[in-house]
């Protein structure tokens, strides 16, 4: 970022002068919490925020709810939240959570002020109107901007501007299901994917300020009510076969969103094209199945207490009725997050499936389908994001009730595996993974991707041109240790070659050929020269390949330095350790 | 000399490129002997290595370390720098025997000119 925008965008006067002072460079643990805290009140806050106002709409619209209305709603709402998002805010399209992690791998932990209101907006208008999706991903989204924007505010670095923009997922996700464990283990698991004291304290501070201002605001409930969870043996493991239906149903959810992704990108250049028309086909679905709409925590609640009144066959369908407007909703690329309606799949999965089991076997006793309706919560979520334990944790959290434990575990960890067999990565990754940049932090990958060879240039070299006698060029070897000296071409900077003291050293040694002999005649042409923006991951390559220990380094054709494989070495182990904490 | 065996046109080529090379720094080893070579090797010219000797009389100022006239010249053309080095040194290492000097000044014939080199090397 420019200097000028950062000065620009700072709030003026005391705060400025405070914040900066919090964010000094030697900070100890103590600010980094202060900052965690402010992170986590501010992320919660937005998330409460949006969520009350959500819930306000949502059922203020509800009396015109029908007819054509009704068809025309989650259209119109999607076509603005699109608006909103790209047109206003020109930000890209969809949830936004592969955003915020592209910014952990490769920007930084930096995303954009405007972040912190383009899908807080935009999932406000587009779920409100029905579209089939949640407000956890923009609330991540934005509690993620709001972490990042503050950090730069606080003026951080890198690393800790990552962790404050963790901080503010775990804050808004922590708001927003009233639930501190699961905010801070989704801010791990899924945008940081670093476990260390350096990403838990803070993250745990932010996921308690963010916790406590939700129960301020909205008082302390748990999310989904429920009756007692008993669930014996053969129940848990009755669980394994719910494990890999949910596995299952996590893999068709996310192809399916993945499949309508790629239809939307060829009905239409115009994103407001497939925008309309698919929220259009959602409003169908919403006339046909009206709990298939929406964020749908209110058929989660009723699958919970069992209150869903549908046949077998008819849950069957709500459930893929739902899957259908989900995957619509969010591969059109409209405002809305994943999180509610893998809830919302995975509790009428487990309401079917106990359903199910009722009807193949009449005469025998089986646990509440409400636990099964939870289990199989965790098993959607633990398939779609690839994230077990955001998933057992959020099941505990919203319910209040460790008992389920043994059933939550086994689901997830089946389903986990189920979705891993078919997609090495998550509905949040794979795009990410596609394009190279899912990069973690302390992994080989990262750190060589992120050093380039400029960032390890040793400019301090004696070139020598290769007009000049080799008597000149022993005067030049006698003040220096070094063994490697890059020629350049006679009276320009363009690289000609380099001589290897060590291979030359006879014809140096020949008191008569120095006299006759010159530089150009010794060099050798290689190694050939890198770009300074080579990465250190293509530079390894070249070293390994042309067997060398240092490498000529050039920028548009001119010599610029050297860089040798020790100082490479060097410098990974140093960024090892800054990525790490070591 | 077997440089007559070259082609007419790569003469003048080569005389500019002998001539750069003087520009840069002068090939005078000392001891009345000059090296005139092509600042690079020339694979395009020669496709083995070629050693013309030319006596020089009366003997030329070439800017040599001793401040020597030089009296040969040995013309060095080479299609490799590794073969370009090896030449060179074989003929700075037999400047460096006693009496050397004294016998290109007596205008060898070409075998034994390479009867004597190969004599000195063989002692080497």
């Amino acid at each position: 970022m420019a200097a000028e925008d950062k000065r620009s965008f700072l709030p003026s006067g005391a705060l400025v002068r405070r914040l900066q002072v919090l964010g000094q460079p030697e900070e100890h643990w103590g600010r980094l919490l202060v900052m965690a805290l402010v992170v986590g009140l501010a992320s919660g806050a937005a998330a409460v925020l949006l969520r009350r106002l959500v819930h306000l709409a949502f059922h203020g619209l509800a009396p015109y709810r029908h007819g054509a209305v009704a068809l025309l709603l989650p259209a119109l709402g999607g076509l603005l939240g699109v608006l909103i998002v790209a047109r206003v805010f020109r930000e890209p399209a969809g949830h936004g959570v592969p955003e915020v992690i592209r910014a952990v791998c490769r920007g930084g932990g930096g995303m954009r002020k405007r972040a912190m209101f383009s899908r807080w907006l935009g999932s406000l208008v587009n779920v409100a109107s029905g579209a089939s999706a949640g407000l956890e991903g923009p609330t991540v989204y934005t509690g993620a901007a709001i972490g990042s924007t503050l950090g730069g505010w606080f003026g951080v670095d890198e690393r800790r501007r990552s962790v404050l923009l963790a901080a503010g997922v775990a804050g808004g996700i922590s708001g927003i299901f009233n639930a501190p464990m699961t905010g801070m283990i989704f801010a791990i698991e899924v945008v940081l994917a670093e476990w260390s004291a350096h990403t838990i304290v803070p993250l745990a501070i932010a996921s308690v300020a963010g916790t406590e201002l939700s129960r301020l605001l909205l008082g302390d409930r748990a999310s989904f009510l429920h009756a007692p969870f008993e669930m014996g043996p053969r129940d848990l493991a009755l669980c394994a076969v719910l494990g890999l239906l949910a596995g299952l149903v996590s893999v068709l959810f996310v192809k399916s969103t993945h499949l309508v992704h790629g239809l939307s990108d060829r009905l239409s250049k115009n994103r407001l094209v497939p925008v309309v028309l698919l929220g259009l086909v959602v409003g169908g679905i919403g006339l046909v199945s009206p709990d298939a709409i929406g964020e749908g925590y209110d058929v989660a609640s009723a699958a919970i207490d069992d209150q869903l009144e549908l046949s077998l066959g008819l849950c069957v369908v709500l459930l893929f009725g739902k899957l259908l407007a989900s995957s619509l909703t969010l591969g059109s690329g409209t405002p809305g997050g994943i999180f509610a309606p893998s809830l919302v799949l995975g509790s009428l999965l487990g309401d079917t499936f106990a359903r199910g089991l009722r009807a193949a076997f009449p005469g025998e006793q089986f646990a509440h389908p409400g636990s099964y309706a939870l289990v199989g919560m965790a098993g959607l979520v633990a398939g779609v994001m690839q994230a077990p334990l955001t998933g057992i944790f959020l099941v505990l959290e919203v319910t209040r009730g460790y008992d389920v434990i043994l059933p939550l575990m086994t689901v997830s960890v089946l389903a986990l595996l189920v979705a891993r067999r078919f997609d090495r990565y998550s509905i949040y990754n794979w795009e990410l993974a596609r394009r190279g940049e899912l990069l973690r932090p302390g992994t080989d990958q990262r750190i060589l991707t992120d050093i380039r060879v400029r960032d390890v240039l040793d400019a301090e070299v004696t070139p020598v041109s290769e007009d000049m006698p080799l008597e000149g060029f022993l005067r030049v070897l006698k003040l220096s240790r070094r063994n490697n000296f890059p020629v350049l071409r006679a009276g320009s900077e363009q690289y000609a070659g380099m001589v290897d003291v060590a291979a030359t050293r006879e014809v140096l040694l020949d008191p008569e050929l120095v006299h006759v002999t010159l530089v150009g005649m010794i060099m050798s042409p290689t190694p050939q020269p890198v770009d300074a923006d080579t990465t250190l991951s293509e530079a390894m390559e070249i070293f390994e390949r042309d067997r060398v220990w240092v490498l000529p380094v050039t920028r548009q054709g001119r010599f610029v330095g050297l860089v040798s494989k020790s100082s490479l070495f060097d410098h990974y182990r140093r960024e090892l350790n800054a990525q790490t904490g070591a | 000399m077997r440089a007559r065996a070259l082609a007419p046109a790569a003469h003048a080529t080569l005389l500019e490129a002998v001539l750069e090379r003087e520009r840069l720094a002068a090939t005078a080893l000392g001891h009345g002997v000059a090296i005139p070579h092509p600042r690079q090797p020339r694979p395009d010219v020669v496709e083995a290595a070629r050693l013309s000797v030319v006596f020089l009389d009366p003997p030329v100022d070439w800017a040599a370390i001793d401040r020597l006239p030089v009296h040969t010249a040995f013309l060095v053309l080479s299609p490799s720098t590794a073969v370009h080095l090896q030449l060179l040194s074989r003929i700075a290492y037999a400047l460096r025997e006693p009496g050397f000097d004294e016998f290109l000044l007596e205008r060898p014939s070409k075998s034994e000119l390479a009867q004597h080199l190969r004599a000195i090397h063989k002692d080497a």
